[in-house]
This record gives structure tokens, sequence and C-alpha cells, in this order.
């Protein structure tokens, strides 16, 4: 009797758990959602903020009137951008959401562009509703665009499916780097100023003349934006984020350098590796100081310069010369970021935090001045290795023979 | 009383029930209370943990027939004695209520955004019931099943994020003294001093000879995990970490590899749902059995379901929103948690030993 009771228990249990199982509530199935790839923040008339969502179409589009009603991209794209504007940008989401037949899903989106206007308005508000809400991924990467984000997502690379993986293939490459909502929300914490840099993008139309280019629907990498108090106030162009890619030991492998060198000689070193270190010293007398010390070895790329790799005496001057470059573009960096922005994105501030905790507890509250004011001192050495298949250059094998 | 379980399980039942909830939640509290030394916190309070298991094991010495319950009832009369017994059993409802809370909180912010909270904590309090009917034995041998599973797969967490990591965040050491390390080390005591609960289950573990080192053991692996649980966040996202509500589940969201093997977050979800599991099932365990044992009942087992309406009905009642939740976590419930399974242990077993040196 009692086992028989058991039993019955035990199937009222079974059947009682298949309702429980589906999680009713929160089912989702895949063709409900709309996937988002990439986003783009802009700023709006009178304090409102317009969110576009770049949206993956799950099915291949056969004719381009399917997407009518929407602000598409192009059609042979396999995404196109929607957008919507409100107060803020969970208002912004809200009336995003009313114009699409799918629920927004966010948990596949990679990419946040914000549009330079935003950038300079403030762009904490949004920060907080990216990183508060539940949906969004910390490894999101942020960038900071010329002109309109929504621009931005719209390109339909060549080469790439959509400009999500664009932008973040881009970042893989030497010439840029990626910064994530994590790295952000660690250095609003731990810089006294909340300084940080975000890479800094435009379209290719923006750059350059259409009928000269052949592939200008691709976002180009044009340095980093500075940011304090969560404002942009700040850029540093190409030649300045290499002197800021140099200090923040960013400098990737296959890194070019190109000498500027007199008349129409030249000089190029292809970088195989480097390492920056950051050396913070107090003198005694209260002045804080910062080493810059760059190791690094390359290979020579090109040289028609009248400097000759296999002449010891030449190669040693070929190496100064390398040298001088480096330390130039390093010192322009910092000469803009200390004087003219006041924006430590260098983490000099964490360098010295760790020399002299109780110090950097005073000194912290000012630390824009301090940091303008901070003395550096340069130690460069790329030791340039191996000169490539040629061991003469080209101008002067003919007198050679001779 | 039948000897049921062997040191061994009883050692991996104590160990899931305090690391089941701390994990998740201790590295976002102890960077706040102790910023960048907060990877020590566990190290120091791994001494309130071995005195705790000291004292339990004595005050279980000292038991007739090693119930607790039965300890208080001789020591300080009948009805003082079940007075206290039922004060402890409260006390033991309210930290297992705010757990069960959390738990129920973490799902619904984290997965289930719009199942309602009553029919994830109803769903586990209904599966912990059946554990606790079948016994310490069952739910030891569940555990022999399942926790080495939870513990590989937090582990594999924390290697996964390996690359991630910049050692350089935790310098400088001591940045404002030794101050806050030991408030942020009082806050981890608050979970070591749970494993006094040990002291119910110890009548039911067969080698008695071992106990004291299985428990022993038993703190090392779980100040060792929270080390490495601390250090791994820290490094991660410095002191960033303080304003993750689930640093540990932040951390692992952010795990990604050659960009497929990606949203592993689930991982932290089977291993919090099943820690959370053992956690509640040993409390609601020895509630009813001290409960049992204070009404001297006859059949015992009719109280589960009551217990569980009881433990369903108290975590809404003990807190509106998260926000008290938090609040309780993070600030007043460590001194209230500690008083009642550490200082009262200790006072317990200080009065005990005087009392029978008076009678000798």
């Amino acid at each position: 009797m009692k086992r028989r009771m058991i039993r019955a228990m035990l199937c009222g249990l079974l059947c009682w758990s298949v309702p429980l199982l589906t999680s009713c509530w929160d089912r989702v199935e895949v063709n409900d959602i709309a996937i988002i790839v990439g986003a783009g923040i802009d700023q709006m008339d009178g304090k409102q903020v317009k969110l576009s969502a770049e949206i993956y179409i799950p099915v291949e589009s056969t004719g381009e009137g399917q997407e009518s009603g929407m602000k598409a991209g192009n059609g042979n794209g396999k995404t196109f951008v929607s957008s919507a504007a409100g107060s803020s940008m969970a208002e912004a989401m809200y009336k995003l959401q009313e114009r699409l037949s799918r629920k927004l899903y966010w948990g596949h989106n990679d990419i946040f562009v914000i549009g330079q206007a935003r950038a300079e308005h403030g762009i904490e508000d949004d920060l907080d509703f990216i990183l508060r809400y539940v949906r969004m991924r910390e490894r999101a990467n942020i960038y900071i665009s010329e002109g309109s984000a929504v621009d931005v997502l719209g390109i339909i690379p060549r080469l790439e499916p959509n400009s999500m993986e664009a932008l973040s293939e881009l970042s893989k490459t030497e010439i840029s780097i990626t910064v994530d909502l994590k790295e952000i929300i660690e250095r609003i914490v731990e810089t006294p100023d909340e300084t940080y840099a975000i890479p800094y993008i435009n379209r290719g139309k923006l750059l350059t003349d259409v009928s000269h280019v052949r592939n200008p629907n691709v976002p180009y990498f044009r340095g980093m934006s500075l940011f304090k108090k969560g404002k942009m106030n700040g850029n540093l162009n190409s030649d300045l984020t290499w002197g800021y890619f140099w200090i923040t030991n960013q400098i990737k492998g296959n890194t070019i350098i190109s000498l500027k060198m007199p008349e129409e000689q030249t000089l190029a070193v292809l970088l195989t590796h480097s390492k920056t270190t950051l050396i913070p010293s107090i003198t005694p007398d209260g002045k804080w100081k910062m080493k810059i010390k760059v190791r690094g070895e390359g290979n020579l790329l090109q040289n028609t310069s009248s400097l000759d790799f296999m002449n010891p005496a030449q190669h040693k001057a070929m190496i100064k010369k390398t040298n001088e470059e480096v330390e130039m573009s390093i010192r322009q960096a910092l000469k803009v970021l200390q004087k003219k922005y006041k924006t430590d994105v260098l983490d000099f501030g964490d360098r010295f935090r760790k020399l002299a905790p109780k110090q950097w507890q005073k000194e912290k509250k000012n630390w824009s001045t301090m940091f303008s004011e901070i003395e550096t001192e340069l130690d460069v050495e790329i030791n340039i290795q191996r000169p490539g298949i040629l061991n003469q250059n080209i101008k002067k094998m003919n007198r050679v023979n001779n | 009383m039948k000897k049921k379980i062997s040191s061994f399980q009883m050692f991996l039942l104590m160990f899931q029930m305090i690391l089941s909830s701390s994990v998740l939640l201790m590295p976002s509290i102890t960077t706040m209370l102790s910023g960048k030394d907060m990877w020590m916190t566990p190290i120091f309070s791994m001494l309130v943990g071995y005195l705790t298991v000291w004292v339990a094991f004595k005050l279980y010495k000292l038991a007739p027939h090693g119930s607790f319950v039965k300890l208080l009832e001789s020591s300080f009369g009948k009805v003082i004695g079940k007075g206290m017994n039922i004060l402890f059993i409260i006390f033991q409802v309210h930290i297992i209520a705010i757990a069960t809370r959390d738990y129920g909180e973490f799902i619904v912010t984290n997965f289930y955004l719009k199942t309602p909270v009553y029919i994830i904590i109803i769903s586990m309090l209904i599966l912990c019931a059946w554990v606790v009917s079948g016994g310490i034995e069952v739910l030891a041998r569940t555990g022999q099943v399942f926790i080495p599973i939870i513990t590989i797969c937090t582990l594999f967490i924390f290697i996964f994020l390996i690359p991630e990591l910049d050692p350089s965040t935790i310098f400088p050491m001591f940045e404002k003294g030794a101050a806050p390390v030991f408030k942020g080390s009082v806050v981890v005591a608050g979970w070591f001093c749970q494993i006094f609960l040990v002291i119910y289950i110890l009548p039911y573990v067969k080698q008695e000879n071992t106990i004291q080192k299985w428990g022993y053991i038993c703190v090392t692996g779980i100040g060792l995990l929270m080390l490495i649980a601390n250090i791994t966040v820290f490094m991660l996202m410095s002191e960033s970490a303080s304003f993750y509500n689930y640093p540990v589940f932040t951390a692992a969201r952010y795990i990604a590899y050659a960009e497929f093997f990606e949203h592993v977050e689930a991982i932290v979800m089977m291993v919090w749902v099943l820690g959370e599991f053992f956690k509640i099932s040993f409390y609601y365990f020895t509630i009813y059995l001290s409960l049992s044992e204070t009404l001297e009942l006859q059949k015992p087992v009719v109280i589960i379901l009551p217990i569980g309406l009881l433990l369903l009905l108290s975590t809404f009642w003990l807190a509106k929103d998260f926000q008290m939740i938090g609040d309780f976590i993070s600030k007043s419930g460590t001194l209230y948690i500690l008083t009642g399974f550490f200082i009262f242990p200790l006072v317990i077993y200080a009065l005990t030993v005087i009392k029978q040196r008076l009678k000798a």
C-alpha cells in the first residue's frame, strides 16, 4: 500500500515537472529575436540620444524591397541598421523595439560606436546603461567615430560580411588596438580624473575622394580619442598615436618604422619585437620623474640611404637614427598629452601609486597638474638585426662592381 | 543513531555548504572593504574556520550521544535549553532564508528575467525537502556525485581567465595599512563560521578519529578556493570588482577564446544552482533534525513540509528587495552570523567546561 502511494506520488511529481522544465516565462525562440551585432550612439538636438542597432538578417534577402520602412544599409549585406531617438539610452532602446517585429537581443553585440558629438557631450549616461543592462557583454569593444556613428554602422565593407566584423578585424592589425567595456570601467575607477583613450575611427568616404579610392566603404583607424571625466576632450592623430603606443607598450610586432631622411633617401625598419617599461622615481627634492625605457629589435625593410648595413660604424648610425625617430614620436605624444590636454592615459598615475602609495594619496587630488609637470627621460634602444635578402643598397651595387 | 556517512562525505558537504554562496558574492564585498588587499582576506579568516571546527568537535565530544540539542538541555536545564535550541533554530532559518532569497535574486537578475522569483525558490525548496526526507545518507551521496563536478567547473572558469590577468594590479600591498584587510576578513569569517553546523551531522560520521583532520582540510580547501577566486577576480578587473554584484559571473562572461569559445556563463549558473542546492538542503536538514529533537517527536518526517513552508515565507518576510539583502550581507549580517555561529558556541563551550569543573 505504502509503496503504491510513493509510486503515485513520484508519477505526479514527474508530470508536474513537465510544465516547470519548459521555463515558460523566459522561453525565447531563435526566430523571435533580432540579433544585434553592433550598436551606435549619437547625440541628437536638445539632449536627445539616438541609438542605432546593426541587426543580423537571418535569411538572405532576395530583394531590397523587403527592407523598405527601415533605415536600410546596402541591400546585399546581411545586416541592416535601424535607429530610434529618446531622452536616454533606455528610452531609445524601448522606441527602437517598437519599430521591430522581433525582440532585440543584445547577447551577441560586440561593438559600440559612439559619435563624436555624443562623446564630447559625455558618455557616462550611456556607459551606465550599457553596464547595468544584464544582456550586455563586458567584452564589447568601444569606438569613437568622426561624424555620426550610424554612418559607420551602415558601412557594408567589401572584405568582411558586415561593419562589426570589419571593425573587430581592423583592431587586430598593428595599427590599431581594442578597448573594451571592462577596461574602461577599470580606468574610471582607478584613475583620479577618469582618464582613458578609445580608438577613433571614421568611414573611408570622409577620408578621401571616392573616385580615387577603390574601397571607400571601410572604417579607418584615425588615432585615439582622449576622455577626461566622462567627456571627450581631444584627439591624438595617427602620428601622435604612435607615440602613445610606444609609451604604453602597445606596439605590436610587424610595425614599420619609416625614418625621415634627408633628400630622396629612404630607410625603413620592420619591428619584430619591442618592450616598453616605465620606471617612476621621486627625486630627493620632491620632483616626480618618469623614465621611459624602450627595448626593441627589428629588421631592415628598405634602405636607399647613404648608410651601409654591413659597415659597423654606419650600422650604428642607422640604429641611432631609428632610436631618434622613436624618441621623437614619444616626445611629441608626451608634449601633447602633458601640456595640451593634461590627460593621463599613459598609466603614469598607477606607477607612482605603486612606487609611493602615501604621497600618491596626497597628490592624486590635483593629478592633472602634477601629470603635466612630470619630467620624462627617454632611453630607447632598437637594434637592427638583419638586413633582409639584399646586403647592399640598390644605388650602390653598380659602384661596387666597377 | 546509525553511523551512516564517512568523514570524506562530511568534508565534501561542508566544503560546498560554505563555498556555494561565498565565491559568487565575496569578491565584490571584500573589494569594497579591503581595496587592493582583498585577495588576502581568506587567509586571516581561515583562523576563525579552524577554531570553529575545533569548538564543534569539542562540543560534540562533551554532548550526550553527540547531540548538540541534548547538550544544551543537559547543561542549562530543560526549559532554558529548549529555549536556546528554538532560538538557534530560528537563527538558522533566518540565515538560510537570506541565502535562498539571494539565490533566487541571482537567477532572476541574470537568467530568468521574467520568471517570478517565488517559482525559482519553490522548486528549489521542493527538491531540498525531498532530499531531506531521504536523510543525511542521500544528501551525502548526492554530494559525492556532484560536488567534485562543481569544484572542477569553478576551477575551469578561473583557469580560462589566466591569459587575461594582470598580476601587477595587486600592488601596492597594504596601501591603507592593515585595517581594511581586517574589515574584509571579518566578512569572510562570516562564511567560515557557518562550518559550525557540522556538529549536527557529526553523530552520523562513521570514523570518529578522522573527523578533526577532515574538518581542518575542509577549512584549508575552502580558504584556497576563495583565495583563487579573489585573486582571479581582482587581477581581472582590479578595483572595479566592487561595482559588480556578482564579479565571478561577470568574469566568466569575459571568457572568450578564438572567437567561438564564448558565453560560458551558463557554467556559473549550473555551479550556483547545484551549490545552493547543497547549502539549502544542509541547513534544511539541520533545522529539521534539531527541531525534531527539541520537540522530541515520534515521527519527525511530518515536519519536513511545514519547515519548507516556513523557509519559503521567511525568504519574503526578511527582505523586500535586493537592496535589503545586499545591505544585510555586507553590513549587519556579518556580526549577526558571527555571533550565532562563532561566539555562541564558544560561550556554550566555556560554560559547559566551567560547569563540569565545578561539579568535579
